[in-house]
């Protein structure tokens, strides 16, 4: 038995989604999707594609992703370490332009439906909100121009995953509104995992679960969630973390255990 | 002709009430911070703020209620928490106009403002309650398929913090640079452009700095104004020259959250000048 977090169990279920050969990026403002992007190149990904913060093309950095910008000398050792080197200017032309279609972008909604809309804006009335969330950065981008897309909730509660969303910063899973404005070649979101189960989406764009943690029921699902997921009753148990990934996540990709800021901010 | 002053001089001459200021660097990263602390020092109120990702920038100046209306996607501090100014002067309903866009929105607003092109179409807004909220986003259908038009963003003056800069105004990237897309984007949309500099050099340094592969991030026909600032960006970094100070993050976080912010004003802004002079 092997001893983890829930956070270590959201990394690792987020990594076992990505696949050899697909290209992705993510922000580091959302520190377990850039940990999982890492673990899963370290296992059975190690030709996934990784656009790291502006630049760094699929780098090769063992410890300390994240003080990567922090001195010259750290930065000309990690130089050696990237299979390339691009700019923001490029990853944004990603976004919409000819060149290239991202496999998967990755996103933290602050709250989600059961349709999958994403809010990252506010809480309340938009003339006056009763919380600001930070802003939407690219999700609404992200959700409607990569092939799909990855989020995760560090805490899985009724104020976050709620029947309607209070605003839709980015459209959510709904293949029917896809078709109807064209974006049907984009998924959106596919997978949603959290601190309890991962999530999924079915054919009308309704969430369903995929799987409950080992530490987790039915029941604590559906009761930490604001609207009804029709849980069967044969519901599979996600695979817990493997001695393999948690030695990999603890050792290799972060050791600093940076993934902890996500258990604790909403 | 570039005007090479100090910080103080040149925000005293050209940032006043209802300038429209495009501030370079994003999550806390290349944020033009001395100027900003500046702006504060000289109690300059009523500006109209854009800036791709804002930050501790974004967060001080709202706390001395400088911003009347602000464009950006996100204000928060990344890895850290919330911009509590922010956050609170929204909540509170205080007077601060917020327009949000989407990151990719204002990255090709800023690409048709730096191309005097009044607007622009793109995809990815679709379905984002955020059209809702403006009035200047519409939905228009082109080859029969629907899309976001964006009005262009320009700006009176854009705030940047670079590397050096030569006496006739060019200025360059250090050797190893990266994310310099959040300053140069924001910094060809305005009239005037303002760099505060780590140093200053002179032009034949400059040409060596040339001779060495160092790139040229901005010309002399674009600065119009030019500080030196060693260390301007602190506490946000500057990649790979110095980094985002996150201790220093942190305890602003904390001061502001505890009722501290005037102390942390005191202790980092207005300080920090009587120093100085």
């Amino acid at each position: 038995m092997v001893d983890y977090e829930p956070i270590d169990q959201i990394v690792v279920s987020l990594a076992r989604e990505m696949k050899n050969n697909e290209t992705c990026y993510t922000g580091v403002a959302i520190p377990s999707a850039v940990i999982a992007i890492q673990l899963a190149r370290m296992t059975h990904a190690p030709d996934l594609e990784f656009f790291y913060a502006g630049y760094w093309i699929s780098p090769d950095f063992d410890m300390d992703l994240f003080g990567i910008m922090t001195n010259e000398e750290e930065y000309k050792k990690a130089i050696s370490k990237a299979k390339g080197f691009s700019s923001l200017w490029q990853l944004y032309q990603y976004w919409e332009g000819p060149m290239r279609t991202l496999s998967f972008g990755m996103i933290r909604p602050a709250q989600i439906d059961q349709y999958g809309n994403i809010n990252n804006s506010l809480i309340g009335s938009p003339s006056q909100p009763k919380f600001r969330f930070p802003g939407g950065a690219a999700v609404g981008d992200i959700i409607n121009t990569c092939d799909h897309v990855l989020g995760y909730i560090p805490r899985h509660d009724t104020r976050t995953l709620v029947e309607k969303v209070d605003f839709i910063t980015g459209r959510g899973a709904s293949p029917e509104w896809r078709k109807k404005v064209g974006l049907d070649m984009y998924q959106g979101l596919t997978t949603l995992v959290s601190d309890l189960a991962v999530l999924g989406f079915d054919e009308l764009g309704q969430m369903r679960v995929k799987s409950i943690h080992e530490n987790s029921s039915a029941e604590e699902v559906q009761e930490n969630t604001g609207f009804s997921l029709d849980i069967p009753e044969d519901v599979p148990t996600t695979i817990p973390p493997t001695e393999k990934e948690m030695d990999i996540l603890q050792n290799k990709v972060d050791p600093l255990a940076i993934r902890n800021f996500d258990s604790r901010s909403r | 002709m570039v005007r090479i002053d100090s910080v103080s001089n040149i925000v005293n001459e050209i940032i006043k009430p209802h300038k429209k200021i495009a501030i370079g660097g994003g999550a806390m990263f290349l944020k033009p911070m001395e100027i900003v602390r500046e702006i504060i020092r000289q109690k300059i109120t009523n500006l109209h703020v854009v800036t791709l990702i804002g930050d501790l920038d974004i967060d001080l100046l709202i706390g001395v209620n400088a911003i009347s209306v602000l464009d950006s996607c996100y204000i928060g501090l990344p890895m850290i928490g919330m911009a509590r100014n922010f956050r609170n002067a929204i909540e509170k309903g205080d007077s601060l106009i917020f327009n949000e866009w989407t990151e990719l929105s204002m990255v090709r607003a800023f690409q048709a403002g730096a191309m005097g092109t009044p607007a622009i179409m793109l995809r990815s807004l679709l379905g984002s309650d955020l059209v809702k909220l403006r009035d200047d986003f519409k939905e228009v259908i082109y080859n029969d398929k629907p899309y976001i038009e964006v009005p262009a963003i320009t700006a009176d003056i854009a705030l940047i913090h670079a590397y050096a800069g030569d006496r006739n105004g060019n200025v360059y990237y250090p050797k190893h640079h990266a994310l310099d897309d959040f300053s140069t984007l924001p910094a060809k949309v305005a009239t005037k452009l303002f760099v505060s500099v780590e140093k200053i050099i002179s032009n034949e340094e400059g040409r060596k700095l040339v001779e060495e592969g160092h790139a040229v991030m901005f010309s002399s026909l674009d600065v119009d104004y030019l500080a030196e600032s060693p260390r301007g960006a602190w506490p946000t970094g500057f990649p790979p020259l110095y980094s985002s100070e996150m201790g220093h993050l942190m305890t602003y976080s904390g001061m502001q959250q505890s009722g501290m912010f005037d102390q942390y004003l005191e202790d980092n802004v207005y300080l920090t000048q009587q120093e100085e002079s």
